[in-house]
C-alpha cells in the first residue's frame, strides 16, 4: 500500500500552464519591487539633497546676517555701519541726529565695507567737512584683533587725502568704557593716546574737541618742543593746559 | 526579494509538491492557482537562507498547508468533489492509481493529510506534528485510523 500511495501521488504534477502563470506572476512582482526600491532610493536621495540644500541656505542666511564688526564713523555726523563676516554691510544707522539724516541719503546695504566708506567719504555733506580740514574718525569695533587691523589697513589705504581718516580699533570692553565716558569710540582711543602724552588731559576737554583738534594736539605733544628745548613729554603741564584753553 | 532565477528554480522544484498539497486540501484548480501565487510569492519575499533542500521542502509543505487552510477559511467551499477538476497531466494513471487516489482523497481532511505526509513525503509522526501543529500522539492515532479506513476502502493491505 505504501508503494501504491507513492505511485499514485507520483503521477500528480503541476500543469505547465500553471507553472508558466506562476513564473510570470513572480517575475512581475520582482520587477515591481525593483522599481519601488529604485524610486524609493532616488526619492530618499532627493529628499536628503533638498534638506541639505535648505540647511546650507539657512546657514548661509544666518551667517550673512550675523553681525561681526561695527565701523563707527564720525566727523560730526556719526554713522555706525554693521558688517557681517564677509565684510558686507548688513545694517547702518546714524549715531547722532546729523548722522541719522545722513544715513537716510545713503544706499550702502550689502556693499563691501571699502565701497561703503568711499561712498560716505564722497558724500556732499561729508566732503564739505573734509574740505574744511576735518578728520573722519573710523573706529573698528570687533573682538578679532587681527581682523580689525586688516580692516584698518584697508580703510587707511583708501585715505587719498592722507590724513583725512583717523582709524583705530576697539574691543567690546573698550567700546563699553568709551560709552561710559560719553565719548565716541574714535575719540576714546584718541583720548587714551592723549592721556599717554599728557596725564592731565580730561574727558570733558576731549569731548568738546573735534577729531582734527585732537589730532593736532597729539601731533604737537608727540613732536619735540623747539620753544623750551624740552620734549613734550617732560614739558610742564601749564603749557599744555594753555594750548587746550586756546582751543 | 529573491531574484528571477531563484523564483524560476523554486517553481520548477516545488510546483508538484504544492500541487499535491492543494489536491489534498482544495476543491478545484482555480483555488490551486491562487495558493500557488501565495506560496511562491512568500518564498521570493522571504530573505532567510535554508540550511539544505530538505529544510526548504519542509518550508514549502508547511506554507502550502497553511495557505490552503487560510484559503478554505476565507472562501466558500465548493460542493464538488475533489476529483471533479482533477487534471492529471504527464504520466498516464492506471486504474490502481486512480482507485488509490480516490480512496485517499475521499478521507476526511485530518486523515488524508497525515496519509500524504507520512506515506508519500516520508515524515515521521513527530515531524508531522510540527507541520500540522498537533501532538505527536494525536498524529500516531490519526495515521493508524487513516490506515484502517484506507484498508477498508481498498480492501487491501497497507
Amino acid at each position: 500500500m505504501n508503494n501504491d500511495i507513492k505511485n499514485a501521488f507520483d503521477k500528480i504534477h503541476a500543469e505547465d500552464s500553471l507553472k508558466i502563470k506562476t513564473r510570470k506572476y513572480l517575475i512581475k512582482q520582482i520587477d515591481k519591487s525593483a522599481k519601488k526600491t529604485n524610486t524609493g532610493f532616488f526619492k530618499k536621495v532627493s529628499i536628503a539633497s533638498a534638506l541639505t540644500a535648505i540647511c546650507v541656505i539657512a546657514l548661509a542666511v544666518v551667517l550673512y546676517f550675523t553681525p561681526s564688526v561695527v565701523l563707527s564713523l564720525e566727523i560730526n555726523p556719526g554713522i555706525d555701519i554693521t558688517l557681517n563676516r564677509f565684510n558686507k554691510v548688513i545694517a547702518y544707522e546714524g549715531a547722532n541726529e546729523d548722522g541719522a539724516q545722513l544715513a537716510q541719503t545713503l544706499n550702502i546695504q550689502n556693499m563691501d565695507y571699502i565701497q561703503a566708506v568711499q561712498e560716505i567719504m564722497t558724500n556732499d555733506t561729508i566732503k564739505k567737512f573734509l574740505d574744511e580740514g576735518e578728520i573722519m574718525s573710523i573706529a573698528v569695533l570687533g573682538e578679532n584683533q587681527s581682523r580689525n587691523e586688516r580692516i584698518m589697513q584697508a580703510i587707511n589705504s583708501c585715505d587719498e587725502n592722507n590724513g583725512s581718516i583717523y582709524c583705530c580699533s576697539l574691543n567690546s570692553e573698550q567700546t563699553q568704557q568709551a560709552a561710559q565716558m560719553g565719548l565716541t569710540p574714535g575719540k576714546y582711543k584718541a583720548y587714551l593716546t592723549l592721556l599717554n602724552l599728557d596725564p592731565s588731559i580730561t574727558v570733558s576737554q576731549v569731548q568738546n574737541m573735534s577729531m582734527r583738534q585732537i589730532r593736532n594736539l597729539i601731533n604737537e605733544l608727540s613732536s619735540p618742543s623747539l620753544d623750551d628745548g624740552n620734549s613734550n613729554q617732560t614739558g610742564g603741564e601749564g603749557n599744555h593746559r594753555h594750548r587746550y584753553n586756546q582751543n | 526579494m529573491r531574484s528571477e532565477q531563484e523564483a524560476i528554480r523554486a517553481v520548477n522544484m516545488y510546483a508538484d509538491t504544492v500541487k499535491r498539497i492543494c489536491l489534498i486540501y482544495l476543491k478545484n484548480s482555480t483555488d490551486t492557482e491562487d495558493v500557488f501565487q501565495t506560496v511562491f510569492l512568500k518564498y521570493i519575499t522571504k530573505d532567510t537562507e535554508f540550511e539544505n533542500e530538505e529544510n526548504e521542502k519542509a518550508w514549502f509543505i508547511r506554507v502550502s498547508i497553511n495557505a490552503c487552510k487560510d484559503f478554505m477559511k476565507n472562501s466558500f467551499r465548493s460542493k464538488r468533489t475533489a476529483f471533479d477538476d482533477l487534471n492529471l497531466i504527464g504520466e498516464e494513471m492506471t486504474l490502481k492509481d486512480t482507485d488509490t487516489l480516490n480512496a485517499v482523497l475521499s478521507l476526511p481532511l485530518k486523515y488524508k493529510q497525515v496519509i500524504y505526509l507520512h506515506y508519500y513525503e516520508g515524515y515521521t509522526a513527530n515531524e508531522i506534528s510540527k507541520i500540522i501543529s498537533k501532538k505527536p500522539n494525536t498524529v500516531y492515532t490519526l495515521i493508524t485510523r487513516a490506515k484502517n479506513m484506507l484498508k477498508e476502502k481498498l480492501k487491501g493491505e497497507i
